[in-house]
C-alpha cells in the first residue's frame, strides 16, 4: 500500500506541475491532521447529526481511520468481476470507479434502471465471501441515458425508490425528506454541497471527503474506501464541468435571477430559506439542515427533468408560470410572457 | 467530584450500550406467505421459498411479518440460509432489514447469526437517541448495528 500512495504521491505532484487540472491536495492521503482541518471547516452547521458523526469520527483516534480499506472485486456489463486497479490516472481511475465501485448493497433491484452496452444496467454485481451482491454505483442514480447515448453525472430521472422517480430521501428512516436526485455535472462550481448546503467547498478535497465518508456510512461503517478512490471520484466529477464561459445573458435573466445565479457556473452563495421560499423541511432537517438551501448552477439546467432541491417542478416552463401552485422560487414568475420566454430559451443554452 | 460522577452518569445513559440482546426472530421453518395482493412496486413474488427464481440463493419474505418496515408485498430476497438447521447446531437464521425508500424497506437478506456479531436484536442498537438496526453487513460477514438509509 505504501508503494501505491508514494505512485500517487508522485503522480499527483507531476499532475500539478504540469497542468491546470486540479490535483487535489497530497496531504489528503497521508496527514490525518490535514483531513481532519479540511472536514472540519467543510461543515456549514457542526450541531447537524450529519456534522456530529463526522465530527466524532473522521480523523481522530479510534475513528474511521481503523476500518479495513474496501475494494471488492466487482462486474457489470457481464464481464468477469475484478477490483478496481489503484494505480493508473486519476482521473481515469475515478470514471472505473464511477461506474463500479459499489456505494450501496441491495437486495432488490429498483425500477427505472438504465442500460448501456459498455457499462451494464445501471447496477453492479459485487463478489463477496457469502456470495454475490447486488449493489449501487454512483451512475446508478447520476447517469442517465439521453437520445441513445449515456450522460454522465446526470441524474437518472426515472429511478424510483418509492418517493416517485428522481427523488429520494438520504436521510431519514421514515423517509419524509426527499430531494431530487442532483446533476453532478456542474458539481465544480458549487460553493457548497447537498441540497440544504451542509458542506462547503472550498477544494477538491473537501469533496473527496464528502465521497469518503458517504462510502463509509454507506456501508455502515464497517470498512472505508481506498482514499484513492474518494480523490478519484472527486477528480472524475471536477473534470465534468462545462469549461467555457456561458453566452451573455438576457436583461430578463440578469434582473430577475442573476443576483443568485452568477458567474461562469451560474450559482452562488446559500440562500436562507425565507429568501427561496420553497418547502423549508429539508433545509431544517435534524440530519443536514442549515437554515438555507445551495444555490444551483444553472450550466446544463436544460436536460433536468426536475427542478428545484425537491424536485418538485417539472419543467423550465412551470419554474416560470404564474399561475404554478408549487410555492417558492417565484423569481420571475411575475415577468410578462415574453420576459419569461426570453429567460426560459436563454436556460435552454446552457 | 460531584459534577464528575454526574457526567458520567450522563454520559453513561446518552447511548444504548452495545451488547447482543437475544435474537427477536429466526426461521425454525420455512413459511408459507399468505397472498399480499402486492403493492404499488408490482404483485407478490413468492409464497414460498421454492417460487423464487434461484431458491437455492434466495428465500421468500412474507409481508408484513417482520420488524413492521412497511414490506407489503412478499418478496424473494438474498439467503445465506433458510431455516434455522441451516446455520449447524443451535444456529439461528435471521432476517436482516435494511432502510432505502418504500421498495427496500424491510427485509433484504436472510443470514445465519455468527459468533463476531457485534448485536443481537435492534434494542442493542442507538445512536443519538436514534434507534439503528442489527443487521446483517455483507461487507464484513456478521451482524452489526446500522443506522443506513439510501446512499446520497
Amino acid at each position: 500500500m505504501a508503494g501505491i500512495t508514494m505512485r500517487w504521491i508522485v503522480g499527483a505532484l507531476v499532475v500539478a506541475a504540469c497542468s491546470t487540472e486540479p490535483a487535489g491536495d497530497t496531504r489528503y492521503f497521508e496527514d490525518r491532521g490535514f483531513r481532519r482541518e479540511a472536514l472540519v471547516a467543510s461543515l456549514v452547521e457542526p450541531s447537524n447529526d450529519y456534522s456530529q458523526l463526522r465530527l466524532a469520527r473522521y480523523g481522530v483516534d479510534g475513528g474511521w481511520d481503523a476500518l479495513p480499506e474496501w475494494n471488492p472485486p466487482v462486474a457489470i456489463a457481464g464481464e468477469p468481476a475484478v477490483r478496481l486497479a489503484l494505480d493508473g490516472d486519476l482521473a481515469e481511475l475515478g470514471e472505473q470507479a464511477f461506474y463500479r465501485y459499489p456505494v450501496q448493497l441491495w437486495a432488490n433491484e429498483p425500477a427505472g434502471l438504465w442500460s448501456d452496452a459498455t457499462y451494464g444496467e445501471g447496477i453492479v454485481h459485487v463478489e463477496l465471501a457469502t456470495r454475490t451482491h447486488t449493489a449501487a454505483s454512483c451512475a446508478t442514480c447520476h447517469a442517465t441515458v439521453r437520445d441513445g447515448m449515456l450522460v454522465t453525472g446526470l441524474a437518472n430521472a426515472s429511478l424510483d425508490l418509492g418517493w416517485g422517480p428522481g427523488r429520494l430521501d438520504v436521510t431519514t428512516i421514515d423517509g419524509h425528506e426527499p430531494v431530487r436526485i442532483p446533476d453532478l455535472r456542474p458539481v465544480r462550481w458549487l460553493t457548497h454541497l447537498h441540497a440544504d448546503a451542509t458542506v462547503r467547498q472550498p477544494d477538491i478535497t473537501a469533496l473527496a471527503i464528502r465521497i469518503e465518508t458517504l462510502l463509509i456510512t454507506s456501508h455502515a461503517e464497517a470498512v472505508r474506501p481506498p482514499r484513492v478512490i474518494a480523490l478519484a471520484l472527486a477528480t472524475y466529477l471536477w473534470s465534468l464541468a462545462l469549461e467555457d464561459a456561458p453566452p451573455p445573458p438576457p436583461a430578463q435573466f440578469t434582473s430577475a435571477c442573476g443576483g443568485c445565479h452568477a458567474g461562469d457556473g451560474l450559482t452562488g452563495l446559500p440562500v436562507p430559506l425565507a429568501v427561496v421560499g420553497t418547502d423549508p423541511t429539508v433545509g431544517l432537517s435534524r440530519d443536514r439542515g442549515t437554515g438555507m438551501y445551495r444555490v444551483p448552477s444553472l450550466r446544463g439546467v436544460r436536460d433536468r427533468a426536475l427542478l428545484l432541491h425537491d424536485g418538485s417542478i417539472a419543467s423550465l416552463e412551470a419554474l416560470l408560470d404564474p399561475m404554478r401552485t408549487t410555492a417558492g422560487h417565484d423569481f420571475g414568475t411575475s415577468l410578462s410572457g415574453d420576459d419569461r420566454a426570453a429567460i426560459v430559451a436563454y436556460l435552454k443554452t446552457l | 467530584m460531584k459534577h464528575v460522577l454526574i457526567l458520567l452518569v450522563l454520559a453513561s445513559c446518552t447511548d444504548t450500550p452495545r451488547k447482543n440482546s437475544p435474537v427477536e426472530e429466526h426461521r425454525e421453518t420455512a413459511p408459507a406467505c399468505a397472498a399480499s395482493g402486492g403493492n404499488e412496486f408490482g404483485p407478490d413474488e413468492c409464497l414460498v421459498d421454492a417460487d423464487c427464481p434461484f431458491p437455492l440463493e434466495q428465500a421468500c419474505a412474507c409481508a408484513g411479518t417482520t420488524f413492521e418496515r412497511g414490506q407489503t408485498r412478499n418478496l424473494c430476497v438474498t439467503a445465506g440460509c433458510h431455516v434455522d438447521a441451516d446455520c449447524g447446531d443451535g444456529g439461528l437464521c435471521s432476517p436482516s432489514v435494511g432502510d432505502c425508500g418504500n421498495a427496500f424497506n424491510g427485509v433484504q437478506d436472510f443470514e445465519c447469526r455468527t459468533p463476531n456479531d457485534t448485536c443481537g436484536a435492534d434494542v442493542d442498537c442507538m445512536q443519538n437517541g436514534e434507534p439503528g438496526s442489527c443487521s446483517f453487513l455483507p461487507e464484513v460477514g456478521h451482524w452489526a448495528c446500522t443506522f443506513v438509509m439510501c446512499a446520497g
